[in-house]
């Protein structure tokens, strides 16, 4: 005799501890199980694409920092590249090297926010959260040291920067290189080693190698399905094919290898941040650039590998100050393309853990 | 006759300050503690070593608005915290905090506990169901679940202990301590607790108030006085369930020079300390997980102990203490080992159409 | 590094494929009608292109049309290409959806109705995906004032 039961919609609404963010979940549960979900965006939306229409280029930079607020540099470091393609300008250097140290700083900071988070939503209270963000802490401070701001750092300019980094960062940066690897083996084996956080995440949120691909997801979300596509590698940019490191892919795509994705890159990170100090060599730090900057008319889509994948700025110049179009490629938004299938017959619980491993910053999905 | 009624009202007074006094100090100790285990201080600014702040907290509790939502069912609303914190503070009236100091010695001591503590249950689902909300709902549904299932392990583990002692009565159970239970029962010490903290949704087993995914579960419409009687209830039944550990398994009160209650507190928070230090490390399991957990390997278990138990009771009783003792905890590793290769832990993904 | 196809070849290679379509190579896009995108999409991501990742949809909005832009890539090849196509018709702009050859797109294309009020047909649930349901108007079309 079968029983007769009800589904009932459940609602993880905008506001949630869990939900990275102002971001709506209706579902639709069959007792615990997920049958259906429907996502509901634009709680964040601020209209950031049609409020740079109206402003010069260099007054847009400011716009940027506000997309992926955990991850500042790196979207500055993308619009930067951008108009610089367009208008023809050449960036020294001193200038690409600083950038790379600056990317790769924010892309472990951006990192350690992400999992913390994710371990967060995962029920460890907030233990694993305070000690990534221990570390994550030492990497803002230096961050603040160039830029006098500790979210939103606005650093970047065409052709380089306007200030060059003070005395104590190189000093400073080079005790936490010292220390940081020793740190991310910590973690690694504080999480990766417990049973409970195994049997929560391995298997848990597949997203098989064609439908990643075919959902136009990008970063470590790509990468944990199988698919080694990095766009440091396949289509570098700045001056990252002097550098050596590798590029870590897992096999099954479940939340379990988005996180270990996570903390390999991580590693790498520092490899490169090695070599580049070691590497880094004096001179200007400003190419030539004009103070108001009218690129030529014309078109460009130029993109760099984020912390959260690859981020794009498409860009239409009709010749004046201020820009046609401005498009940002937002990867967390296409990361969430395929959720629906990632998460459909798994528990409530499960959706946490999936969503966290996913590492959104609505920031970025809502522009 | 009036010697009973003075013995009942002194050891009301007693009991109710001691529960109230302890639990103050139980959430301002988790909370120094768990901020240690963080890399933080914990609260310090409320008094010296933030000692004020569980009574600041109390205040704050007191003095907020008290929000009933208008879909909910106001009588069953009402009631239930009461329903849950009662029967956790008539819990204490059979524990022995020294020789005979203790409200009332039933000779069927440990069974009115197990009794009056399955009523909290009761409450939590009344909590949950009455506010009319859907993510109370989805606590309580996990409640039924966890605490229901949990009760059985939590009872059979017990019994090796009342076997051991050959009556039911809390004081006896003490005194029969010549050696620890906790040596001559180490599966069963090992089963109580995982029980007991699944009874009271500690981490691992808190999915019933999960922070990050159902907000707080049952008590989520709560505000105001209301909220902070499950508050309340919480820290009084870890208080409870560490003072029941004590009695059973550690030898009570118990020990060399120092005065009995002292023993009897020291061994509390120690037990307590163990529970907080869980909390801080672990990430909770799913709720399926957790069921598993409880009858694919818990109550196998306990059975077995129950069995083993027996055996020895009735075979060897007059065995050398030592002996037994190293062959109890060998047998409970072998059983742990074995046991957790043959189960798993938890379905999968359930195919939807 | 990313190669960047050869437009002409690939105007050549489609004229011959998908007779009776009107295909303009310029220097740095590839552009088709309205009418024959889906179809061109379909022989894009087929054999030998194989370009199965779909980078960035997105829309501009000129005086004369709004054009629609797709920049692709192909993760097994690594290369990479630009499609575009302009509706002439401001009032209706329609054109069909490309969600069946790409799932990256359904989010994408929502967004383009919800800013600039072009509608993809056959598209899996196409409303409004920032802006509340209500709202009148296309934000990113030249003439919503900026500061509105």
């Amino acid at each position: 005799m079968a029983i007769k039961t009800e589904s009932f919609i459940l609602n993880i609404g905008p506001q949630h501890p869990s939900t990275h963010g102002v971001f709506r979940l209706r579902l639709i549960l069959d007792g615990e199980v997920i049958t259906d979900l429907e996502p509901v965006f634009g709680y964040l939306h601020r209209g950031i694409e049609k409020l740079a229409e109206g402003r010069t280029y260099l007054q847009d930079i400011p716009f940027t920092d506000r997309l992926d607020y955990l991850g500042s540099m790196t979207n500055n470091h993308a619009y930067v590249m951008a108009v610089e393609k367009l208008a023809g300008i050449t960036v020294p250097e001193r200038a690409e090297y600083i950038r790379v140290i600056l990317d790769e700083l924010q892309r472990i900071a951006s990192h350690l926010a992400g999992l913390g988070f994710f371990l967060n939503d995962l029920g460890a209270l907030q233990t694993p959260l305070l000690y990534m963000f221990r570390e994550r802490e030492k990497i803002v401070e230096l961050f603040d040291m160039c830029s006098g701001q500790r979210l939103n750092y606005n650093y970047y300019r065409f052709g380089g920067f306007v200030q060059d980094l003070p005395e104590e960062f190189l000093p400073a940066l080079k005790k936490l290189l010292d220390t940081l690897p020793g740190f991310i083996d910590e973690y690694e084996q504080l999480i990766s080693t417990n049973e409970i956080v195994l049997i929560r995440t391995k298997g848990v949120g597949v997203l098989k190698r064609e439908l990643a691909i075919n959902s136009s997801a990008a970063g470590p979300v790509l990468r944990a399905s199988g698919v080694n596509w990095d766009i440091r590698r396949n289509d570098p940019y700045s001056i990252y094919d002097r550098f050596e490191f590798d590029i870590p892919t897992a096999q099954n795509g479940d939340t379990y290898d988005r996180y270990m994705v996570r903390i390999r890159e991580m590693r790498q990170s520092v490899r490169i941040l090695r070599q580049a100090v070691k590497d880094l060599p004096e001179g200007e730090i400003m190419g030539k650039a004009p103070k108001l900057l009218k690129p030529p008319a014309g078109e460009v889509y130029s993109r760099i590998e984020g912390p959260k994948g690859e981020l794009g700025f498409y860009l239409v110049s009709d010749g004046t100050d201020k820009p046609y179009r401005w498009r940002v490629r937002p990867p967390c938004l296409l990361n969430l393309s395929a959720l629906k299938d990632m998460v459909v017959g798994w528990k409530v619980a499960d959706l946490m853990a999936i969503f966290g491993s996913i590492d959104i910053v609505m920031g970025e999905v809502d522009r | 006759m009036s010697d009973f009624w003075v013995h009942l009202l002194v050891y009301l007074v007693i009991l109710f300050g001691f529960v109230i006094v302890s639990v103050l100090l139980f959430i301002w100790l988790e909370r120094r503690f768990i901020g240690r285990f963080q890399l933080r201080p914990g609260p310090n600014r409320a008094g010296p070593f933030g000692l004020l702040q569980p009574i600041a907290d109390a205040i704050k509790v007191l003095i907020k608005e008290d929000i009933i939502p208008t879909e909910s069912d106001k009588g069953v609303f009402w009631l239930a915290p009461l329903v849950a914190f009662v029967p956790v503070m008539l819990m204490f009236a059979a524990i022995p905090f020294a020789d005979g100091a203790m409200l009332v010695d039933l000779n069927i001591g440990i069974l009115y506990i197990l009794a009056v503590s399955s009523v909290t249950v009761i409450g939590i689902f009344m909590a949950g169901w009455s506010s009319n909300s859907k993510y109370s709902l989805l606590g309580a549904m996990r409640t039924i679940a966890q605490e229901v299932s949990y009760e059985i392990p939590l009872v059979l583990s017990i019994l090796g202990v009342v076997m051991l002692t050959g009556s039911l009565s809390m004081n006896e159970i003490v005194k029969a301590q010549s050696v620890p239970f906790v040596l001559l029962q180490p599966l069963g010490f090992f089963v109580y607790l995982s029980a007991a903290m699944a009874e009271i949704n500690r981490t691992p087993f808190d999915l019933l108030e999960a922070e990050s995914e159902i907000i707080a579960g049952f008590h989520t419409e709560y505000s105001g006085m209301k909220f902070g009687l499950f508050y309340l209830m919480e820290y009084a039944e870890v208080l409870a369930i560490s003072a029941i550990a004590t009695t059973l398994f550690l030898g009570g009160w118990q020990g060399p020079l120092l005065h009995p209650v002292i023993w009897f507190i020291t061994k509390v928070l120690i037990i307590f300390m163990f529970i907080i230090w869980v909390r801080a490390t672990i990430p909770r399991l799913r709720i399926d997980q957790v069921m598993a957990f409880g009858w694919k390997f818990l109550l196998p278990l306990s059975l077995a102990n129950l069995v083993i138990t027996a055996f020895e009771i009735l075979a060897a009783p007059d065995m050398n203490t030592a002996v037994l003792i190293g062959i109890n905890i060998a047998v409970m590793f072998g059983l742990i080992l074995l046991f957790s290769r043959f189960y798993k832990l938890g379905g999968g993904r359930v195919s939807v159409k | 590094m990313t190669a960047v196809l050869d437009y002409q070849q690939l105007k050549a290679d489609l004229s011959k494929e998908l007779p009776g379509i009107e295909i303009q190579a310029e220097s740095s896009f590839l552009l088709a009608l309205p009418e024959d995108i889906h179809h061109v999409c379909q022989y894009l991501v087929s054999r030998p292109l194989q370009m199965d990742y779909l980078t960035n949809l997105t829309a501009a909005d000129y005086p004369e049309y709004i054009e629609i832009i797709f920049h692709l890539n192909s993760i097994v090849n690594n290369t990479a290409m630009t499609l575009k196509t302009r509706l002439t018709d401001k009032t209706n702009p329609k054109m069909a959806s490309v969600v069946d050859i790409w799932r990256g797109a359904e989010l994408q294309e929502r967004e383009i109705y919800d800013l600039f009020g072009v509608v993809f047909e056959n598209h899996i649930g196409l409303k409004r995906i920032f802006l509340w349901e209500g709202f009148e108007g296309y934000p990113l079309r030249k003439d919503f004032a900026n500061g509105h």
